[in-house]
């Protein structure tokens, strides 16, 4: 299982979906979540430390989902932070790359708070288990 | 749960209307740069935004036409296709639908609209696209392109369910089984953007969306802030002269004074947060430009500067429309054909620039055009063969004021409007709407040079300086901004030249009016007996509205004094010449005067009456 209080961030250019997945995760119970509009963003505020886990999307300006989960995996402090990667149905293709590069599970838009909990769940399980 | 979700929506109904405007000047730039991968990326990007969280709130409308151009514009990102304009047509259609779509949503109007021939018009263009360019002969067939060679990866990797997660390890550890190394395999799919793209100025960051309501509301509670502020400055000074030694009303006076100051920080921090850059009106103008420029077969290059000006909401609101039809004004009637032009030996092609820029209170927004100028005979006649002025009137005018005529309601100089300028309005909405912003239109036009409209708004519509004046025992506020001097003169200095009284000041003669006449209220009968009115001295007003010049005379200066306009409703400010009102400092209701209906009934044009 994992903590409820942890600082969870949500990355996405889009201010309405980090709404609507800080709204999610808000139903599944997290209470502490921040948000980043960029992948850039979200590492200067990953370094800053104290997050948990993360929820990026893919396509972003400056530096998107896929070059965030990079950076984040080179980095020693950060590289085993769990980070859910969120796409769409088109780029199926491209979960592969994230996989490659060490995503930890994905999760197709649109999606419900059940489907975001259940990816969660497995993370953290996985995560746990190798821990 | 439900209030939440509305606002959700609103949001994003906001949002994607931003991204919208926001990715259509780029279209322009795009086929004025040829293909730029990091154009495309953006456009496509927008789309895929849209649809990934229009997908989340239903809306699957949106969600159909926003994949369907997504799908094009990521080919087009990824070099499968070239941009042409028919793609780029049928794109800029799909722009229009989703703002069409989200116009429904926002009217809460539940109108349908069906998409389902432009889903399929998206579709077709791509496969016409896609089909042509497989017919050019390829070089690099060699070369798998990015999609098979993940599809191979594929078939080698499992499908990537849930499943395929738990298994990832143990398959990235057997490279044997064919995967390509993470590096490999992002050479053969360059589809991610540059790294080292030139960072973008970061727009919306740290940034709150806040309902304009919430905003609102603050305005109105700093207005009546300010009203307060006013009758504790005016409560302060009488105890200060009444109680001068008293330490009490000096400490009342230093609090109050306090109290003024704040409050004028509290007023300008408010207003700037209604203030957004001008930018949001403009950026659908090179869109409409390159339509129109088009469908006229006007070759014309628009420049705009200072789209970062800030104004007022509201001014963003109501701007978009004079300014649209200014511009089509420009571009339809201004700039001469081609042909013309280059007869003329000037550049065959027309050039049209939009200047916006801050000049104290106001932000001035010029729309000028290198076209043939109007013909200030040519408007003379066409007026008086409409009926809207008399021939007299007409033989009066000056060429300033004669090119005011294409404000008048229905006047239109060609005999038919086109399709593009016409649209059964005229230039009279332009007026209009810039007046009801307390702004003010300016046209100056010289033949074969061009001509220049110039919109001057106040940065603020709640809150305005005006000048306090007395005639008839009544208090009158008038807003500061047109007002350019105050005289004291003598009753010795004013002229009457053809019945209208007129006083020169410094070599310019001026036309004067009564206020008293202005506002139809009677002189001498219900004033309260200062019989001021016949003294020897007269204080008078100098207004200047553009490039008009009159006076007004009124009793008695009071002062200055900062108010909050409180809009009266089922107010006719044409025909009152009142703005609102406002209270004032000794707590009474005092009308705010418009400027500009009294300008324009004194020295405009009579209509007729």
């Amino acid at each position: 299982m994992y903590d409820l209080k942890m600082k969870v961030l949500v990355v996405d250019d889009f201010s309405t979906m980090r709404r609507i997945v800080k709204n999610l995760l808000k139903q599944i119970g997290f209470t502490n979540i921040d948000e980043s509009e960029d992948g850039e963003d979200a590492y200067a505020k990953l370094k800053d430390g104290g997050f948990g886990f993360v929820v990026s999307d893919w396509n972003m300006p400056n530096l998107d989902g896929l070059g965030l989960l990079k950076k984040v995996r080179e980095d020693a402090e950060l590289k085993e932070l769990p980070i859910l990667m969120v796409t769409a149905e088109a780029e199926k293709e491209k979960v592969i790359t994230a996989i490659q590069a060490g995503v930890n599970n994905y999760v197709v838009k649109p999606f419900t708070g059940e489907l975001l909990k259940e990816k969660i769940d497995k993370i953290f399980d996985k995560v746990n288990a190798g821990g | 749960m439900t209030d939440e979700m509305e606002e959700i929506i609103n949001e994003f109904i906001t949002e994607a209307e931003e991204s919208l405007e926001r990715i259509e000047p780029l279209f322009v730039e795009l086929e004025q740069k040829g293909e730029d991968k990091e154009l495309l990326n953006d456009i496509f990007r927008s789309m895929h935004t849209i649809k990934g969280a229009a997908g989340f709130l239903g809306f699957q409308p949106i969600v159909d036409v926003a994949h369907s151009s997504e799908n094009i514009m990521k080919k087009l990102r990824d070099g499968e296709l070239a941009a042409s304009k028919p793609l780029m047509d049928v794109i800029l259609e799909s722009v229009d639908m989703l703002r069409a779509l989200l116009d429904h949503l926002k009217e809460k109007d539940d109108i349908e609209e069906d998409v389902a021939p432009l889903v399929q018009k998206l579709t077709d263009a791509l496969s016409a696209a896609t089909t042509e360019d497989a017919t050019l002969p390829s070089d690099n067939n060699d070369a798998v392109s990015p999609d098979e060679s993940v599809d191979e990866v594929f078939d080698v990797l499992p499908e990537p369910s849930e499943e395929s997660i738990e298994i990832v390890k143990p398959v990235q550890e057997s490279s044997a089984a064919g995967i390509p190394e993470p590096a490999a395999l992002e050479e053969c799919a360059p589809v991610q953007t540059k790294k080292d793209s030139p960072p973008k100025v970061k727009e919306g960051a740290q940034n709150l969306r806040v309902e304009v309501s919430r905003i609102d509301k603050v305005m109105d509670l700093a207005g009546e802030v300010v009203l307060v502020r006013n009758r504790l400055l005016n409560i302060s000074n009488y105890f200060e002269q009444q109680y001068n030694n008293d330490e009490q009303a000096e400490i009342l006076a230093e609090t109050v004074s306090f109290l003024d100051r704040v409050t004028s920080d509290m007023q300008l921090a408010v207003m700037r947060m209604r203030m957004q850059p001008i930018k949001k009106v403009l950026s659908k103008f090179p869109r409409l430009v390159r339509d129109m420029s088009a469908s006229v077969n006007k070759d014309v290059d628009l420049v705009i500067s200072g789209e970062g000006t800030e104004v007022d909401k509201t001014v963003i609101e109501h701007i978009g429309d004079p300014l649209t039809h200014i511009l089509r004004n420009s571009i339809d009637h201004g700039l001469e054909p081609t042909e013309d032009r280059i007869a003329k030996g000037k550049p065959a092609k027309g050039r049209v620039e939009i200047n916006i820029y801050q000049k104290g209170n106001q932000v001035v927004i010029e729309i000028l055009d290198d076209g043939k100028g109007m013909d200030v005979e040519k408007l003379k006649q066409k007026a008086v063969e409409k009926g809207l002025i008399t021939a007299e009137e007409a033989h009066k005018m000056t060429d300033e004021t004669a090119t005011d005529i294409i404000f008048m309601p229905g006047f239109s100089t060609k005999k038919q409007a086109t399709e593009l300028s016409g649209r059964g309005v005229g230039m009279d909405v332009v007026k209009t709407n810039v007046s009801l912003l307390n702004g003010y239109v300016e046209v100056s036009t010289r033949k074969d040079v061009g001509t220049t409209f110039k919109l001057c708004i106040p940065l603020t519509l709640a809150i305005i300086q005006t000048l306090m004046v007395e005639v008839s025992g009544t208090k009158y506020a008038i807003p500061l901004t047109p007002i350019e001097e105050t005289l004291m003169v003598s009753k010795d200095d004013i002229d009457n030249v053809t019945g209208q009284n007129v006083i020169v000041i410094r070599d310019r003669v001026c036309p004067l009016f009564e206020l008293t006449n202005l506002l139809g209220i009677d002189s001498n009968g219900n004033g309260n007996g200062n019989g001021d009115n016949d003294s020897e001295k007269k204080y008078i007003i100098v207004i200047s509205m553009g490039d008009k010049r009159f006076c007004i005379a009124v009793d008695r200066l009071v002062g200055q004094e900062e108010v909050v306009i409180k809009t009266l409703s089922g107010l006719d400010s044409s025909n009152s010449h009142v703005l609102g009102a406002t209270i004032t400092g000794d707590g009474k209701v005092v009308f705010i005067l418009d400027v500009s209906s009294i300008s324009r009934k004194m020295i405009g044009i009579a209509k007729g009456q």
